[in-house]
């Protein structure tokens, strides 16, 4: 190899290659990209972020919170099962059926469970094996549903119901995926309950609800957490932020403001309140923003089972145990 | 090349002092900012590596809170000392092995200049808070594109000067020179169009962010420091190349596959980027085993010259730092291990054996080599090459054997809530702190060097002249 030539040319022949695929390749596969109805709704995800969210876009990509946090749930793969939904009328044959299912299964148990609605009949096992498992209970006008779950060390831990997809970032820009975990994930922040961010990190479905209330409290949560990590989270490694709030003097005998941040027993007692600047407040907005929770096509979240309301039978439904 | 060819260019041929002369301006000027980066990043870096055992250090300084130190100082360790040291590393091998006078110096000192100046504008915008949200490319917009035009200066020059060579076959340290130089523009342009001028939409951007750190790594900073590593072995063993075939298939095989590496396991993308990336990270296994095997060959029964040499001891656990990383790259790449591994304090361990360790040796080495010759003046000190060897060593191996061996135990277990990284270990902090001493060391000796060269030049007295009238004013005044 003594040809200067030679080597230029294949250098920028394997440079060519390498851009053609994953730069080129990446804006034709992803470029125009759109958003999507969420499944079984007619809403459109994403949307963009409301004003003051993207202010604090700013905020948090300035004083670098995703060299600590990632904006990531990942997915391993996904399991099926299936359900019985509505028993119908005919007991007896759905006894049966279900002693066929589940020998070990003694009589008594069997009758009572199609009582117990939904009644799993699969779990953790492929769509085929779920469908065939359904099969006998359909062919006797029991109605069932094919259920799924997604699985994954993130999904586990409570990080989200389902994986990220390039969609969820479609208007972040730039967007902030993160390469180190030092803290927990913030790709769901936004859906969490205020009790969960302290200890177990865990997404709850209840917090989905955009109780107005619940807003003002996680606001606050949020708020406080930037003021001092240490007083929310024990023993957290998270720098505290005051450069986003002002300390200031509290004239004798007034009310202190609105706005003012509570720290419960850390709350200054010596005539001084903390109030959360504009960039502390966009910043929380951001994080509120923060949800790869839509269920899509591509990834879907997994949703209780519909179990129509009996006519006759005023039980509640409790999840039954498998049997 | 006709051997009448050879022996007119021999004829003409400038000797090695010569040479030096012409490309000495230059090649101190980017190896003495890059050691005053050095000082900067090592300062910068302590401070954000402290933050990690005390969260409360410095949080109330918005310009110096972890999240902005620590992209600062990352960037001035890769824009302001790796990258700008391989440039005069660049420069001066091309010109030794060439035997060409370097072309245009002047124009190159500006050049230099200007790489500084941008590195300078791109550290302070981060510190302020103007970071770009791109790791490795934190620069903001108003001081990246000075870079390119600085280095689009510097790589012409260094293409001009290689082209220009007298000694017409190219050796294996000039095929990786010739790669690095020729793939960084065109990584950096794209890095540059796509995420700053015209930025792509959505996650597309983290595909270009990841391209640009997978090729930035294996195919501008791994070839920079291979370079100096074909140079320094066979040169200082005194022993030819074990095997040419070897240096040509490693070299091939490199250029081939290391542009489709970056794209992490696990990335919210399609996953046909995510195998192509697993598999081109587990094939550069190859050419990191071709290398090493080669160099280690050629060193075959001369190990005992590692001895009193700088360079060689450089060298040597260069090399090795260097197979660790590529080692560790490949088997924890794939989608099995990157669960439990990505987002681990695993990462941080990765940047810091590849800059801090490997390029960053192989590049001393080199500087080891060629300074003296720069500066007409041998190394004014013996010891202080050893406390820098011996700090980066023990300091490398101290941090990487704490941040990476709980984050491989941890890697099993299900973390609480998902926080893949755990603490950082107080001894992860010694680590870094060992090898910032020993920077700080090396830092010394290349200023006391320049001393000595100045002073040699009988300059001496226009300086003490200079720094006499000075006090004269000041005591007037």
């Amino acid at each position: 190899m003594t040809r200067g030539a030679l080597i230029f040319v294949g250098v920028l022949f394997s440079l060519a290659c390498s851009w053609a695929a994953l730069i080129f390749g990446s804006q034709l596969h992803l470029g125009a990209l759109q958003p999507a109805a969420i499944l079984n709704s007619s809403e459109l995800y994403p949307a963009p972020r409301p004003g003051l969210a993207q202010q604090g876009a700013v905020v948090y990509r300035a004083n670098g919170c995703f060299y600590c946090h990632s904006q990531q749930v990942r997915q391993g793969g996904i399991t099926f099962g299936a359900v019985i939904t509505d028993p119908g009328t005919n007991a007896p044959a759905v006894v049966a059926a279900l002693r066929a299912r589940f020998p070990s299964v003694s009589a008594d148990t069997a009758q009572q469970t199609p009582g117990k609605l939904p009644v799993v009949i699969a779990a953790d096992t492929t769509a085929a094996a779920a469908n065939q498992a359904m099969k006998p209970f359909t062919d006797i006008e029991v109605k069932t549903e094919l259920t799924f779950k997604n699985l994954g060390a993130d999904i586990a831990a409570g990080l989200g119901p389902r994986g990220s997809v390039a969609r969820d970032y479609l208007f972040d820009n730039p967007p902030l995926p993160g390469s180190l975990r030092a803290g927990p994930d913030l790709a769901n922040v936004g859906s969490r309950a205020p009790e969960k961010f302290v200890g177990i990190w865990s997404f709850s479905p209840a917090a989905r609800t955009n109780d107005a209330l619940q807003a003002i409290e996680r606001e606050r949560h949020h708020l406080a957490h930037l003021y001092n990590p240490a007083a929310v989270a024990k023993g957290s490694t998270m720098p505290a932020y005051p450069f986003l709030f002002e300390k200031r003097p509290l004239k004798p005998g007034a009310k202190p403001s609105p706005d003012a941040i509570q720290l419960g027993k850390d709350t200054p007692s010596d005539g001084f309140e903390i109030i959360p600047s504009s960039d502390a407040k966009a910043l929380v907005a951001y994080l509120l923003s923060l949800r790869h929770d839509a269920s899509l096509a591509e990834r879907a979240v997994p949703r209780p089972p519909r179990i129509p309301t009996p006519s006759t039978n005023a039980a509640p439904s409790a999840p039954a145990p498998k049997p | 090349m006709t051997a009448a060819n050879d022996n007119t260019n021999c004829a003409a041929a400038p000797t090695n002092a010569e040479l030096d002369a012409s490309c000495r301006g230059p090649v101190a000027f980017l190896l003495i900012s890059a050691s005053l980066w050095l000082v900067v990043a090592t300062v910068l870096g302590l401070i954000a590596a402290w933050q990690l055992q005390a969260p409360g250090f410095l949080a109330g300084c918005q310009w110096f809170t972890h999240g902005r130190v620590k992209p600062a100082a990352f960037n001035a360790l890769l824009y302001g000392f790796t990258l700008q040291a391989a440039f005069a590393v660049a420069l001066w091998l091309i010109v030794r092995l060439g035997r060409a006078a370097l072309s245009g110096p002047f124009s190159l000192l500006i050049a230099s200049k200007l790489w500084n100046l941008g590195v300078t504008l791109g550290v302070c915008g981060v510190l302020l808070g103007d970071n770009s949200g791109h790791e490795w490319f934190e620069m903001p917009r108003y001081a990246a594109p000075l870079l390119l035009v600085a280095y689009l200066i510097i790589g012409g020059h260094a293409l001009v000067t290689m082209h220009a060579r007298r000694e017409r076959g190219l050796f294996a340290t000039q095929w990786y020179l010739l790669l690095a130089l020729l793939w960084f523009p065109w990584i950096y342009s794209t890095a540059l169009w796509l995420l700053h001028v015209h930025p792509v939409r959505g996650i597309t951007q983290s595909v270009v962010n990841w391209w640009f750190i997978g090729n930035l790594q294996l195919l501008v900073l791994v070839p920079f420091a291979l370079a100096c590593a074909f140079y320094i072995v066979p040169k200082l063993t005194a022993r030819p190349l074990h095997s040419r075939d070897l240096a040509v298939f490693g070299f091939w095989t490199l250029v081939l596959l290391g542009g489709w590496c970056g794209i992490p396991a696990g990335a919210p993308i399609p996953a046909w980027f995510i195998t192509v990336s697993i598999a081109a990270t587990a094939l550069t296994l190859g050419p990191a085993l071709a290398v090493t095997g080669n160099l280690f060959m050629t060193w075959k029964g001369a190990f005992s010259r590692v001895r009193n040499n700088p360079a060689l001891a450089f060298a040597l656990i260069g090399l090795v730092f260097f197979l660790g990383w590529s080692l560790r790259a490949a088997f924890s790449g794939f989608r099995g291990p990157a669960e439990g591994l990505r987002f681990s304090n695993l990462a941080t361990a990765q940047d810091q054996l590849l800059l801090a360790g490997a390029v960053s040796s192989l590049l001393f080495a080199a500087v080891y080599e060629l300074a003296p010759r720069l500066a007409s003046h041998a190394w004014p000190c013996a010891g202080l090459p050893r406390a820098h060897f011996w700090g980066t060593l023990a300091g490398t191996v101290l941090a990487q054997v704490s941040l990476a061996a709980p984050a491989v135990f941890a890697a099993k277990s299900s973390p609480v809530g998902g926080v893949m990284a755990l603490p950082v270990p107080m001894l992860a902090f010694a680590g870094v702190a060992l090898v910032g001493l020993a920077n700080l060391a090396f830092v010394a000796h290349v200023f006391w060097l320049a001393a000595c060269h100045f002073r040699q030049c009988r300059c001496k007295e226009n300086v003490l002249a200079l720094f006499k009238g000075q006090a004269d004013a000041e005591a007037a005044s």
